[in-house]
């Protein structure tokens, strides 16, 4: 019975201690404000931009409560979050994310509201654009990306072969690889995703306008564009330009900078964004270089076709309880000197201009960003695509049709018919 | 009493209350949810109320009925490949021989790893095509495999996957094996029966309780196989390793359609119940338990 009575005692004293627990309240001084604000990314941007927080903290006296994590499952952790409504203060969005979570201009504050507290003016017209729905401003680009043609500067000397200017002479590398260096061994690789960023790019070249028409809910091409998206990928493929479907499949569901060829120079290039390609040139052995090309236009180009976008946005909560001070967070982190030199080009170089002018006057931008941003602000880019393009569906659906021909289990021709039919059909599902 | 009752209700509490949070409230929210079109973006309130919609649509989504088929093949190749497996391990690991507890160790270890990511991506690197097997076969002067990159070899190595975790299924065959009298195997050997003869006439029947509780789990679990086609191969090439699991979670999380991907949970869920119901209505057939034998009723 004492026995009984010292569990039932213990218990009690557990439950109780538990529940005393469970109804904490923070630390923190009353009246102090507390903001959330959560993103993605690497270690390097985690220790960057909790610096940046603490410096926030200091200047304002607002603690900043941070929920940081890898890319992978971020996505569905704010989704639940915003569907929950217990999403953080300030979020970093991918630019696609404003289609699933704002696509009336709504879902996230609207920061011309609080024009006072942000200077943007450091932002260009374009950029402020691409965070706009509806006339609401959503979200403000960290930093811009765009596709480009990224090569093994290392693998093209050991085949003694200049890096291709044209997609003509792209093409003639497939088999010049093959005969000077062998099978295994390619002028540019990556996954589906990569190469339907590609084939974009040479029909939009061709047609002057975006790929994907939201208003339309359709392709904004002809039946001939897609046969020559298709035929693009049969010809690349079928002359050794890009590793087949199989060859890549061979190794598994593997990110692109983690394959072995990739790693020893076989797979010589990729097309891939600007603000990531470190990340895919830090994997390579040995001494080896990656090379920015120049970027490949058809004869009569219409447009670079040049795929920009932000790499990834700054975001209020619409019903955030402190959007001042959310906002000035906001600014601080890009465009303020003590914020930009604390979180340094962890997310990319910049869109702010006092901030890039900033790292730029410390040298810390590299010569392959330098000559990246280079190249994106030659480049004409007239033709903004839409968010739809990235969407998942969107994307599955062109994966399916070409891995199908990539395998043989339809024709170039079908595959051209099957793009333009499926295509259309998945963008009337899934645009609202 | 009343004490005893209190701290018994309050031992039991945190299993209940995790059950009805983790289980049954989930379990009930998602039949809710397979009738609307649920999106994960959405507030709920947002969602409209759809009907069976979701599950007519099944019968036109060419996916879902390829990732059916997909599923039923690998369950239909695993089961019995791994209880074979399993069992033919138990009786030669049933042996009385030196050392036979360093072999049980040795064959119940891949169940301790199991499915696991890290194992899963040791998997993906051992059948790449640069991988272990083909820089072995390589040194054998031997052409490799595109394990990975071909719709047969894909799935076989998915499957390759589910059977070296026998060890658990193994361990309750052995269970089983050591509960048969011995005094069985001594007629029997009097009276001239082969070893073979043995096996299938005293062996197999008396496990079969054992082969029931066996066969339900694996059936269960080889239907909710995620792990090895998410990291390996992602479902493919040509969506030959595309589990139902990996589309319910694609669907969900990917594509974000909660409504549809619940509906496709429900079917899981049926298909399992199906498979298990009859299980449990055949046993009666072929399942063979001691209180049956009339010789136990009376003891010996």
């Amino acid at each position: 019975m004492d026995a009984y009575r010292l569990h039932r005692r213990t218990m009690l004293l557990g439950a109780a201690a538990a529940l005393t627990a469970c109804g904490q309240t923070s630390s923190r001084p009353a009246g102090t404000k507390e903001l959330r604000m959560s993103w993605w990314g690497g270690s390097s941007a985690h220790k960057a931009t909790l610096e940046a927080l603490k410096r926030f903290e200091k200047r304002h006296g607002i603690r900043v409560r941070a929920e940081y994590t890898g890319f992978a499952g971020h996505l569905e952790r704010l989704t639940t979050q915003i569907s929950g409504r217990t999403a953080p203060d300030v979020m970093q969005i991918n630019w696609f994310w404003q289609t699933l979570f704002s696509p009336d201009g709504t879902g996230f504050l609207d920061l011309n509201q609080h024009r006072d507290k942000i200077d943007l003016s450091q932002f260009d017209a374009r950029s402020l654009n691409m965070g706009t729905t509806k006339g609401h401003l959503n979200a403000i680009p960290v930093s811009n990306a765009a596709r480009l043609v990224y090569l093994n500067q290392t693998t093209y000397d050991k085949a003694g072969l200049s890096l291709p200017s044209s997609w003509d002479e792209l093409f003639a590398r497939g088999p010049q690889f093959k005969q000077k260096l062998g099978d295994g061994y390619y002028p540019i690789d990556g996954l589906f995703l990569e190469f339907i960023g590609l084939a974009r790019t040479y029909v939009v070249q061709g047609t002057g306008k975006p790929l994907i028409s939201a208003e339309t809910k359709s392709l904004n091409c002809s039946r001939q564009d897609m046969h020559d998206f298709a035929g693009l990928y049969a010809r690349m493929t079928r002359d050794h330009v890009w590793p087949s479907a199989q060859v890549r499949a061979s190794y598994g569901n593997v990110a692109q900078q983690e394959m072995r060829p990739w790693i020893n120079g076989q797979f010589a290039g990729t097309f891939m964004w600007n603000s990531t390609i470190e990340k895919y040139s830090d994997t390579l052995a040995g001494n080896q270089k990656i090379a920015l090309a120049p970027y490949p236009l058809r004869e009569g180009a219409k447009d670079s076709g040049m795929m920009f976008r932000p790499s990834m946005m700054f975001a209020a909560n619409a019903t955030t309880a402190h959007p001042d001070e959310a906002v000035m967070l906001i600014d601080f982190l890009l465009n303020d000197p003590d914020g930009v030199r604390a979180m340094e080009l962890k997310r990319g170089v910049p869109v702010s201009k006092t901030a890039r002018k900033l790292l730029n006057d410390e040298g810390l931008i590299s010569p392959l960003q330098q000559a990246s941003e280079a190249q994106l602000a030659s480049a004409q880019i007239n033709v903004l695509e839409s968010p739809y393009f990235e969407h998942p569906r969107v994307r599955d659906g062109f994966q399916d049709i070409l891995e199908a021909l990539g395998y043989g289990r339809i024709s170039e021709q079908q595959a051209g018919d099957r793009l333009f039919d499926d295509i259309n059909a998945i963008l009337h599902r899934v645009v609202r | 009493m009343y004490n005893n009752k209190l701290i018994g209700s309050l031992y039991v509490t945190p299993f209940v209350i995790g059950f009805l949070l983790f289980t049954a409230f989930p379990f009930v929210a998602s039949f809710i949810l397979s009738l609307t079109d649920a999106r994960l973006q959405d507030q709920l309130g947002a969602a409209q109320f759809t009907g069976l919609a979701n599950y007519t649509g099944m019968v036109s989504d060419s996916t879902f009925q390829k990732s059916l088929g997909v599923t039923f093949a690998y369950v239909f190749i695993t089961v019995p490949l791994k209880l074979a497996f399993a069992l033919f391990i138990a009786v030669v690991l049933n042996f009385k021989l030196r050392g036979i507890g360093l072999f049980r160790t040795a064959f119940y270890l891949p169940s301790i790893l199991g499915g696991s990511v890290a194992i899963a991506v040791v998997w993906r690197f051992v059948f790449a095509g640069d991988g272990l097997i083909n820089q072995g076969l390589g040194s054998l002067g031997i052409g490799g495999v595109n394990w990975l990159g071909e719709p047969t070899t894909a799935m076989f190595s998915i499957v390759l996957l589910r059977l070296w975790q026998f060890g658990s299924a193994m361990v309750v065959f052995l269970a089983g094996l050591k509960a048969i009298p011995e005094d069985l195997y001594e007629a029997a050997d009097l009276d001239g029966a082969s070893r073979m003869k043995q096996f299938w006439m005293i062996t197999l029947p008396l496990l079969t309780p054992v082969l029931f509780f066996n066969f339900i789990m694996q059936i269960v679990q080889a239907f909710q196989e995620f792990n090895g086609p998410y990291i390996i191969t992602a479902g493919g090439p040509l969506k030959s390793s595309y589990l139902l699991p990996l589309m319910i979670y694609e669907e969900a999380f990917k594509y974000f359609n909660l409504g549809y991907s619940s509906a496709l949970s429900w079917v899981l869920f049926i298909i399992i119940a199906i498979f298990t119901a009859v299980a449990f209505w055949s046993q009666k057939h072929w399942v063979f338990y001691a209180q049956d034998r009339g010789d136990d009723k009376g003891g010996h």
